[in-house]
């Protein structure tokens, strides 16, 4: 088996082998080891445009809107998934959009977030197949290069979907509709610097709307959007090659023109997209049986109170409390009191007799607790992949609370070759930080988890590139953690003596 | 079946984390940018006012009281509170009869304040002590709630007694907290006595009535009493309130405006 070592070690080579989740944890784009995010890199990736699988085929703004307000959707992740089964599935990207806007979700939040399937064969008019026969070789890093002849739509500058309008001043940049052209103009410098630069292509303009990978925005050498690929010409790799000379001139000047008109690059980029990072993807390590155990905690009814042999080990517990307590007082000083007294310790650890019928049910969210739990192994995880085997059981899904668990009816089947859709993935809330969004205003951005399923047999039919998918969003429970039979609440009032 | 066909893992069908060609060693593993220790100790926020309070938008825990917005993370209490301490009240077995025998768990009930007017009370139970005390530890964390204190005669330096009779009752426990003057310390059980202590109640008289023995009955009462010291409507506070805005609505108005300014 091919091994990774520089990347992987050994634990992580067994995790992978019985890991039931893959866990996504984003990561910014490291620029100078493997450069800008490209097609052929086949990444996983959330921010930024989105990178087509299939470039001569890309999705359209009419296909892409929200359902409320009827704005193009912003591109949120792309997940590369590859599948064995169906040889049309040798390359398979899952897109995920959602709506910017935060009103729209709180209205309905299933209209906001849409999900695509598009996949390639091995053999396709875009990427060079696999250069050896063997397998492990190609897992390397060797062979995928885009091919010559693979065409290229033209993209929206903004949101990277099918753009057939042009700038009517330069004729050289594309949009998708009037909206995005004039964010693009405005808030986008190209009011500046239409036509008074030398020709600024999509490639040479993407210096300017800089992701934040950077913080030095002099820095000449950065080529990180993947646009140089779908130039009008169709001429991929000249680009390539001009590029370099050409970004050290522009970016210079560019950048002056950014200091004599005061305006954070980073505002324009977020304006429309969200920061743009790398998905890296790890299997996740955990112990099952703590977890279980873990699981099992909340009091049932049945229990009663036992008297042996347990009073050593809680005694002994107490001890090793105290004395921490003592040291710790000691290092601050002495003067804090510690109220744990010998007497009052003693009294608790009693055993008494007839307390068999004592009400000791709390009010938990059991199943936010038991998200939390899982979570807590890998607390900066920000994506869950459950389809890792030919499994007979569909994975389970890390469900955030016990409302809204999408029922099997609630999952319409695949509508192109009537197969039932399983879970694929989920995208967790720790995403929400990485997005850049302001989380103190009231429309903000907001969900427990969005649940994707997909067609459990990735089907494939001629002429359609993007296959819809599903997508279910969970929110938070909104019960807090006390209350339950504790009468917390008016006053209850006692004749006083 | 194509699942055996693939040289790269036992796995039939790798998905996500399996790359092709230069993704291979790109999005596998994560070797490098790892930070080890530090990741435990950054949190990272799961709810929206879990990412409020890390960015700093909530001043204190006072603002998230008066919305009763729900806590779900503890670490929200932490950050506002980082000096709480915790007391174990009890630890109590518990069996359950089964086939094999008898399963013996243990039930922790931990009470935790920071002596200053805030008070939390967590039940956890699990096979072994120390993973109960440590899980009652986190429940108390997210279930502290604010305690009202108030004057018995003058209204002269801090208050220190509870602002009036107040009473709380779980099962057949029922504690009532009478104001007591300055001087008097907490005229209680040990049990509630622990508990007024870390809420902060410097005086206090105390009864109790029903089966005080069930401890978690009697405690989940005294907490109740405690926090119904805010339940309770007090001549002060006749006067209309000047409604304020939640959190969650502060700051739109306040941040749509220098957004124009910068768009020249």
């Amino acid at each position: 088996m091919a091994d990774n070592d520089n990347h992987m070690d050994q634990d992580q080579e067994n995790a992978l082998e019985e890991a039931q989740v893959m866990l996504g944890f984003a990561e910014p784009v490291d620029l100078e080891e493997h450069g800008p995010l490209l097609a052929e890199d086949f990444c996983s990736k959330m921010g930024g445009l989105p990178i087509w699988l299939n470039p001569e085929h890309v999705l359209d703004t009419k296909d892409m809107s929200c359902d409320q307000c009827h704005k193009p959707m912003t591109f949120l992740l792309q997940l590369y998934s590859p599948e064995d089964h169906p040889a049309e599935a040798f390359h398979r990207v899952i897109y995920v959009f959602c709506c910017k806007n935060g009103a729209c979700h709180k209205k309905s939040p299933q209209g906001c977030f849409k999900v695509v399937r598009s996949q390639l064969g091995q053999y396709n008019p875009y990427y060079t197949p696999v250069s050896k026969d063997d397998e492990d070789a190609a897992e390397e890093n060797e062979g995928w290069e885009p091919l010559e002849t693979s065409k290229h739509a033209k993209t929206c500058f903004v949101c990277g979907m099918y753009g057939p309008k042009v700038c009517s001043r330069c004729h050289k940049v594309s949009y998708c509709s009037a909206e995005h052209q004039s964010i693009h103009w405005t808030k986008g410098l190209h009011k500046q610097l239409c036509g008074t630069q030398p020709p600024p292509s999509p490639a040479n303009l993407s210096e300017l709307s800089i992701s934040d990978n950077k913080e030095s925005k002099d820095e000449s050498e950065e080529e990180e959007e993947e646009e140089e690929e779908y130039d009008e010409d169709g001429n991929v790799i000249e680009k390539k090659k001009k590029k370099k000379a050409l970004t050290q001139t522009l970016t210079k000047e560019q950048q002056d023109y950014a200091n004599k008109l005061d305006i954070d690059y980073r505002l324009v980029e977020r304006m429309n997209r969200f920061p743009e990072l790398e998905i890296i993807s790890e299997a996740e390590i955990f112990d099952q049986e703590a977890l279980e155990e873990g699981l099992a905690d909340e009091s049932s009814g049945d229990e009663q109170e036992a008297e042996e042999g347990w009073e050593e080990k809680a005694a002994a517990l107490k001890l090793k409390r105290e004395k921490k307590a003592a040291l710790l007082a000691k290092k601050n000083g002495g003067v804090s009191k510690s109220l744990e007294t010998a007497e009052s310790s003693m009294n608790a650890l009693v055993p008494v007799g007839d307390e068999v019928y004592e009400n000791t049910k709390t009010d938990i969210d059991s199943a936010f607790l038991t998200f939390q739990k899982r979570i807590a192994l890998y607390p900066d995880q920000v994506l869950r992949y459950a389809r890792m085997e030919y499994e007979l059981t569909n994975p389970e899904p890390l469900y955030v609370s016990d409302i809204g668990i999408p029922k099997a009816g609630d999952i319409p089947p695949c509508p192109d070759c009537g197969q039932e859709r399983t879970f694929e993935f989920q995208i967790l809330p720790q995403m929400l930080n990485y997005l850049g969004i302001d989380h103190s205003a009231a429309d903000a951005l907001d969900f427990g988890t969005v649940l994707v399923y997909s067609c459990k047999e990735n089907c494939h039919v001629e002429g359609k590139h993007y296959q819809p998918e599903v997508a279910i969003i969970q929110h938070f429970s909104e019960d807090g953690m006390q209350g339950g039979n504790m009468t917390i609440g008016p006053n209850v009032s006692v004749s006083s003596k | 079946m194509a699942d055996a066909a693939t040289a790269d893992t036992q796995r039939g069908r790798g998905g996500f984390g399996r790359g092709r060609g230069r993704g291979g060693d790109r999005g596998r593993g994560r070797g490098r940018g790892r930070g080890g220790k530090d990741e435990k100790e950054t949190w990272t926020p799961v709810t929206k006012l879990g990412r409020l309070v890390k960015d700093r938008k909530i001043q204190s825990i006072e603002q998230i009281y008066l919305f009763s917005l729900p806590i779900k993370e503890y670490q929200i209490v932490d950050y506002f509170l980082p000096s709480l301490k915790d007391e174990v009240m009890k630890i109590m077995p518990v069996q359950k009869q089964t086939r094999a025998g008898q399963r013996t768990r243990f039930k922790a009930f931990v009470v935790i304040g920071d002596s200053n007017g805030h008070v939390g009370l967590g039940v956890k139970c699990s096979k072994e002590v120390a993973t109960a005390i440590r899980g009652a530890i986190i429940l108390a964390k997210l279930s502290v709630i604010p305690v009202r204190r108030g004057y018995w005669g003058s209204i002269l330096n801090e208050p220190h007694t509870v602002p009036c009779k107040v009473t709380g009752k779980c099962g057949s426990a029922v504690t009532r907290l009478v104001p007591a003057p300055r001087g008097t310390g907490i005229v209680a059980a040990p049990v509630p006595k622990k508990l007024l202590q870390l809420a902060g109640v410097t005086d206090c008289y105390t009864q109790a009535f029903g089966s005080t023995r069930t401890l978690g009955n009697f405690v989940k009462a005294t907490f109740a009493a405690i926090g119904n010291t805010y339940s309770y409507l007090t001549p002060d506070l006749w006067s209309e309130t000047q409604f304020t805005m939640s959190p969650y609505q502060q700051y739109t108005d306040f941040l749509a405006k220098p957004q124009e300014k910068r768009r020249a």
